[in-house]
């Protein structure tokens, strides 16, 4: 038995420390928006955070999630993460949409941390495949969402 | 319009208590309704009985289209077996109801149907396929909603005891010119009695509101915070799960399951099946580690350990001299090719694909006294229904079919083969049981585009036109029709090219490991032989690779602007930046046009192919929803353009040799170039949309490659090509 808080809530879980945490997540928490896509840490669709960072759950043991905090989709409700949603749907970027949890995730987890602002294009630092092809649309998505949230940073002078 | 609609019935029930209003129409267009509908609870799939008294319209053997139900509580279901794959369809066909009928789009519900009862299969194929949505929809959803209409504004007309001309409809209600307003549920009882009329007034395409115009999609909001049900989230709570592992060669079977055992205690069951073995447990995760340790033994017959891309391609390229079904004669290619010693003729290669849905193919399976529900992200209902009845035992009723959303199909979920291993493993140890293939087992067991071979064949005359031209290519059916399958040439037999002699064969050649649909078809091969070919044929007339194109296409002005449209999109001949070479190509099918520019760099050491950007011009007639069509077009070239680059499956001893994306690499974000994309709106039915995309772009990059290089690669992938031959 132990005690993950998941998206602000404490769960007790009892499976095997070396179970992924994206089946824990999905078997155990009834929490599915994270999907399998691989199984190996190579597409990002089971991206969550876990004490804010962005890890791929499907090779995550559920042991290294133990008395951390851990925000899957379904929790994601900060302004960045509204944000994010709101301009995913804005700019209608989903096709299928199986891989945008994740995409999302991952995208608040490159923009949430200004302090590693890098030259690349954000293009570069998004690694989650889309088979659908959204690509372009996510690229302008988080552009957006990331010029937004610097201007209003600005002159809000956070 | 409307000419082939022979006859129209309409009829409508009050049954089981409640009165609903219901309109059908079949596949060929007839609109019709009938007493024997079902207008109890809603079930998403037995809404039809089979048993029930055809009044005149329906009759057996044909399929219903669609059919729209409207509720006394305003709420209004929208009937189809075409599955959300993220084409948006799901939107679109509501949309063309909604127009209609003047109701509110957010009065609409889909529902997913699979065959009903004895309203089988009448033309076509009874899957999300081909590009066919919205095409082959068009005129029976818009018909189904004016006939709904038409008869709500006749009750409405009654109750008010003034003229029907004078009223007027709008966001599901009739209005009286004194703007008294009658919602369609108040009106639902009357008009369920009345007779259609026999054409009903459909709208002139420049009265629409809701087509055009892009509507929000409601699945989105689902999308964004994670609670939107594909297949694999449609496990209830009391599921087990089962992983399974296939025999790695084509026709091998497991000969050991009864001396295999695992002491896990989750583990429930191990299942033999006739071509795999599947491990059921209480999560996904124990099931899929000990399916994979168990020490399983496959036997398989010697000829599989010969199977290998090496001997694949040696008879596909063997086949190409070998005689084959001529597919299209124009004029006569000898008389122009005999004696000619400037006679150019190349040979093309491509290589078995993957689909790899970023959602594994899964099903989940419930049998119980009633018969047998499943869940599953599936291309086909239909075909789903009907192998499960079979798998079974059962008759098609009891087959409840949940068509979930798909996490991508491309093809590849309109087998069944999945839905068949689910329902296996649920019977052998009765429980509900979900089934997941592994990405691995998704990859390895897929059935793939094959591999094909080409030979085309051009001659130049004294003008520099093209005056012959042939095209052979070997491979399989992926409709498992054999030699006849017309997709096998789609995309060489009705080139838009005005080109005087012209010989297309396809050659059949069975191959070892499944075929299957894959995005675009033909055309995936295809378009990449011709549209490379008619490139080396501009070169060697010595003319530029857009006016040569366009020089056959006189008599074709609406596909001549789509090319011209794309040229100018993508400052065709700009050649400003000498790093970058430029490639052109055209697609039409589907009652659309597409034609690409393709910006494209070669690193000088590495090899690596850059793409820099892809500009688009695309006339798929009418555009129903303008940012579905736009996504379309991105979402397709960059599929065409995954393959293009990387995509390989390769035999070795009968076996598979990739597995997940570190050695079946699609692109990622960082890879995607700039995409533009022009729509050339038009006033003409709307054209497919879901995969023109697709086959242009190999050719587009590979004549980008040669203008740049002077190297002409004729084998997918190219960046795999260039690097080993380029
Ligand atoms: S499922 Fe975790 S990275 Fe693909
Ligand atoms: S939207 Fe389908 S995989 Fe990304």
């Amino acid at each position: 038995m132990a005690s993950i808080t998941v998206n602000e809530q404490l769960a007790t879980i009892d499976v095997a420390g070396e179970k992924p945490l994206l089946w824990a997540l999905r078997e155990d928490l009834g929490l599915k928006g994270a999907k399998y896509g691989c199984g190996v840490g190579l597409c990002g669709a089971c991206t969550v955070l876990v004490d804010g960072q962005a890890v791929r759950a499907c090779v995550t043991p559920v042991s290294q999630a133990y008395d951390k905090t851990v925000t899957t989709i379904e929790g994601l409700d900060d302004e960045l993460g509204r944000r994010l949603k709101n301009k995913w749907k804005a700019l209608k970027v989903a096709q299928c949409g199986y891989c945008q949890t994740g995409q999302i995730m991952s995208a608040y987890h490159l923009l949430n941390q200004p302090e590693q602002a890098s030259p690349e294009p954000i293009a570069q630092r998004l690694n989650n495949i889309c088979r659908c092809g959204t690509y372009v649309r996510i690229h302008q998505a988080v552009s957006e969402v990331s010029a937004e949230m610097g201007a209003r940073g600005l002159t809000d002078g956070q | 319009m409307d000419n082939d609609v022979s006859r129209r019935r309409f009829l409508q029930t009050t049954a089981a208590g409640s009165v609903a209003l219901i309109v059908a129409c079949s596949d060929d267009g007839q609109v019709q309704s009938t007493a024997g509908l079902d207008a109890g609870p809603l079930d998403d799939v037995s809404v039809i009985d089979p048993d029930m008294q055809v009044d005149g319209g329906l009759r057996p053997n044909r399929t219903l289209q669609t059919w729209v139900r409207i509720d006394e509580d305003e709420g209004i279901h929208i009937a189809m077996h075409k599955a959300e794959m993220g084409q948006g369809i799901h939107t679109a066909l509501p949309l063309i109801v909604a127009e209609e009928l003047d109701a509110a789009i957010s009065q609409i519900k889909v529902l997913v149907v699979g065959e009903v009862g004895d309203y089988t299969l009448r033309t076509g194929l009874p899957i999300t396929s081909a590009s066919n949505s919205v095409s082959s929809s068009f005129e029976p959803f818009r018909k189904v909603g004016a006939s709904a209409k038409h008869v709500l504004k006749q009750a409405a007309a009654a109750r008010w005891n003034i003229d029907i001309e004078a009223i007027s409809t709008l966001n599901g209600a009739c209005y009286h010119p004194s703007g008294e307003r009658l919602t369609y549920g108040s009106l639902v009882e009357d008009a369920s009695v009345l007779q259609p009329p026999d054409e009903p007034q459909l709208k002139r395409f420049d009265e629409f509101r809701l087509i055009g115009h892009d509507q929000e999609r409601f699945i989105d909001g689902e999308i964004v915070d994670g609670r939107a049900v594909f297949g694999i989230d449609s496990a209830p709570d009391d599921a087990l799960y089962a992983a399974i592992r296939h025999a790695p060669t084509p026709n091998g079977v497991p000969i050991n399951v009864a001396a295999l055992g695992s002491d896990d205690p989750a583990v429930r069951a191990i299942v033999a099946l006739p071509n795999a073995i599947a491990v059921v447990a209480a999560s996904f995760w124990t099931a899929k580690t000990v399916v994979e340790t168990l020490p399983v033994e496959f036997s398989a017959p010697n000829s599989d350990q010969e199977i290998s891309s090496a001997a694949i391609e040696s008879e596909l390229f063997a086949g190409l001299s070998t005689e084959g079904n001529e597919v299209l004669v124009v004029g006569d290619v000898a008389s122009v090719f005999t004696g000619n010693d400037t006679v150019q003729t190349s040979d093309y290669f491509v290589p078995h694909l993957a689909h790899v849905p970023l959602e594994p193919v899964n099903a989940t399976v419930r049998l119980d006294e009633t018969g047998c529900d499943i869940w599953l992200p599936t291309q086909s209902p239909t075909y789903v229904q009907r192998a499960v009845a079979g798998t079974a035992g059962l008759d098609l009723v009891q087959v409840r079919v949940h068509a979930t959303l798909l996490g991508g199909g491309f093809g590849r979920k309109v087998d069944t083969d999945y839905a068949v291993a689910a329902v296996q493993i649920a019977q052998a140890v009765g429980e509900t049981v979900q089934l997941i293939w592994s990405r691995e087992e998704d990859i390895r067991k897929d059935r793939f585009r094959p591999a094909f071979s080409g030979r085309l064949s051009g001659v130049i005359d004294g003008d520099g036109n093209l005056a012959g031209f042939e095209a052979i290519n070997c491979g399989d059916s992926v409709l498992g029709f054999g030699a006849g399958d017309p997709l096998s040439a789609q995309g060489l037999n009705a080139l838009p090219y005005d080109i005087d002699n012209q010989r297309i064969v396809h050659v059949y050649k069975e191959s070892p490991i499944e075929s299957g649909f894959w995005r675009s078809i033909g055309h995936s091969q295809n378009t990449f032989f011709a549209e490379s070919f008619i490139d080396e044929m501009a070169f060697i007339a010595g003319r530029d690779p857009l006016e040569f194109r366009l020089g056959m296409l006189a008599d074709s002005p609406r596909v001549a602007e789509v090319l011209r449209r794309a040229a100018a999109l993508g400052q065709w001949g700009d050649g400003t930046d000498p790093s970058i070479g430029q490639g052109i190509a055209l697609c039409v099918d589907y009652g659309s046009v597409l034609a690409v520019v393709a910006d494209v760099s070669v690193d000088s050491e590495t090899k690596a192919i850059r793409v820099h950007k892809l500009s688009a011009a695309v006339d798929c007639g009418l555009v129903i929803q303008p940012t579905g069509v736009r996504a379309q077009v991105e979402g397709g070239l960059l599929f065409g353009m995954s393959a293009a680059l990387f995509e390989e499956i390769t035999l070795e001893s009968g076996s598979v040799q990739q597995s997940n994306f570190f050695d079946y690499p699609v692109l990622y974000g960082r890879d995607a170039p700039d995409i533009q994309v022009d729509i050339i709106a038009r006033q003409d039915p709307p054209g497919g949309m879901g995969e023109i995309a697709v086959g242009p772009v190999a050719p587009a990059i590979a004549n980008a490659i040669y203008r740049l290089t002077g190297t002409r690669l004729r084998r997918l992938p190219l960046q795999t090509t260039i690097r080993q031959d380029g």
